[in-house]
């Protein structure tokens, strides 16, 4: 499924704007089957305030870190350099990230990244996954490996499902949603 | 700066005794002068004579400063009286700029507004507009990546000028609580470059920044200075600071500029040539009102 946020204007600014977009997208993911991925389409759209920004994309991705949507996928698509350089400074400002598409269909991470990427890759090559699979391919702790997950669910690149594992108790399972990948 | 006298408090006998301020707009006033002015008109007057009849220049700032001043004066007073200019000249570029549009309902001129052909000018100016909730501010950055446009071409530094009015009238919409709303113009001269201006009369970045108490007690030069700096908030949530830092930063990537801020007392200039940055900090007398934002672009 894809939001095309141009609709609502080729410029994009204040924060009730972003408030408003917000709560549209947040309906469209509510719609959208569990493991499907929203795709956030810039195309169109020129330029954007941090305002708007922060509190359409930031808080959306900030959401997803408390669990929001977190069994469904996002990413950005046909952002300019200029809007993908204010998202990837909204992003920074709060230590979040989200997953940015190229029209060569390459992912680029905005925002927060220093170890991202590489928990990207190791995400790809494993596709469906657990929180010790993960910690198994980085050579990281289970714990560290949980932390990790969180900031990649939130980015929307990766989509989580609680299941019941045979013993009983909880656990999640990872996915990656980023449709070129998954 | 000069500042002259320009407000006369007085009174009217027709039998009946009204109090009246009468304003002298000079040929080449400054914005001090508006800021007096704004300060002597403080709803005790019955009438507000706005004397700009001489008035043969002004620049988008002054244009935005002397409507901020009509809709404040229509405010406090029951009758403003505006004398447009008598040269032929100024009084159709005002009305170009649509200075006469929208007027408030006890607003008087003491000439007709000229009739205009209305040439498409959309790269090279941004008539005078109030800037109020998200529609005008979209609308606003797009007038002016349009002006910008015209004097960069299409590309990143035209959406950095739009960004940067973009963020300074979001500014007075989340923060300034100005009476009169956001004025905004901008024009773009063949041998000086693009000038941008917002005007608000709002309670000024100062008092703004004060509400936080990280920030209180400074003075308001420090106070302007700091808030544009990144993450410097009046109230201290994550995400936030970003709005003056933003117009900072997309002034800087246009390269060659100079950027004017007035609040308060407070008033700094931040001008750029090339890699060379030169800061200066003055005092203003009167205090200004609200904040008043210019934005130089050279060539």
């Amino acid at each position: 499924m894809r939001y095309e946020v141009a609709r609502w204007s080729v410029f994009l600014a204040t924060r009730e704007r972003g408030r408003r977009v917000r709560e549209e997208i947040e309906q469209r993911l509510a719609e959208l089957p569990v493991g499907d991925t929203l795709v956030l389409d810039f195309n169109g759209v020129e330029g954007i305030t941090v305002s708007f920004g922060d509190e359409c994309v930031a808080k959306l991705v900030l959401g997803r870190m408390a669990g929001d949507f977190a069994d469904r996928g996002l990413v950005i698509a046909g952002a300019n350099e200029d809007v993908r350089e204010t998202l990837d400074a909204v992003l920074s400002r709060r230590k979040l990230a989200a997953i940015s598409m190229s029209p060569t269909r390459e992912a680029h991470v905005l925002g927060m990244c220093e170890w991202l990427p590489a928990t990207i890759d190791a995400a790809m090559i494993l596709r469906s996954f657990s929180a010790s699979d993960l910690a198994n391919r980085l050579g990281i702790t289970p714990q560290a490996a949980n932390n990790r997950l969180k900031v990649l669910v939130a980015s929307g690149a990766v989509a989580r499902e609680r299941v019941v594992p045979e013993g009983g108790g909880k656990e999640f399972s990872y996915t990656v949603v980023i449709p070129e990948f998954a | 700066m000069r500042l002259r006298p320009l407000s006369e408090i007085g009174f009217h006998d027709d039998g009946e005794t009204h109090e009246y301020v009468r304003v002298s707009i000079a040929p080449r006033w400054s914005t001090a002068e508006v800021h007096a002015a704004v300060q002597a008109i403080d709803g005790t007057q019955d009438e507000v004579e706005l004397m700009a009849g001489s008035l043969s220049f002004a620049t988008p700032q002054e244009l935005c400063g002397l409507r901020a001043l009509v809709e404040h004066a229509a405010m406090h007073a029951e009758r403003v009286s505006f004398d447009c200019p008598g040269d032929d000249q100024a009084n159709r570029y005002l009305a170009r700029m649509d200075f006469y549009s929208d007027l408030p309902p006890n607003v008087v001129l003491t000439r007709t507004v000229p009739m205009l052909r209305r040439n498409d000018r959309r790269q090279q100016l941004v008539e005078l507009r109030r800037v109020a909730c998200a529609d005008d501010v979209e609308a606003l950055m797009d007038r002016v990546a349009k002006v910008a446009e015209g004097h960069f071409g299409k590309g990143t530094t035209a959406t950095a000028c739009a960004t940067a009015l973009g963020a300074a009238t979001e500014n007075v919409i989340d923060h300034a609580q100005s009476p009169v709303g956001a004025w905004v113009a901008a024009q773009r001269y063949r041998r000086t470059g693009l000038e941008l201006a917002v005007v608000d009369l709002g309670l000024g970045i100062p008092t703004t920044l004060g509400r936080n108490p990280v920030h209180a007690g400074l003075s308001d030069l420090d106070a302007v200075e700091l808030a544009l700096e990144d993450r410097v908030t009046s109230t201290g949530q994550d995400g936030r600071g970003a709005g003056l830092a933003e117009l900072r930063t997309a002034v800087r990537q246009a390269g060659n500029s100079t950027l004017v801020i007035r609040s308060g007392r407070a008033h700094l200039t931040i001008s750029q040539r090339g890699s060379e940055i030169q800061v200066q900090r003055f005092t203003p007398s009167p205090a200004v009102p609200g904040t008043w934002i210019a934005i130089r672009l050279q060539p």
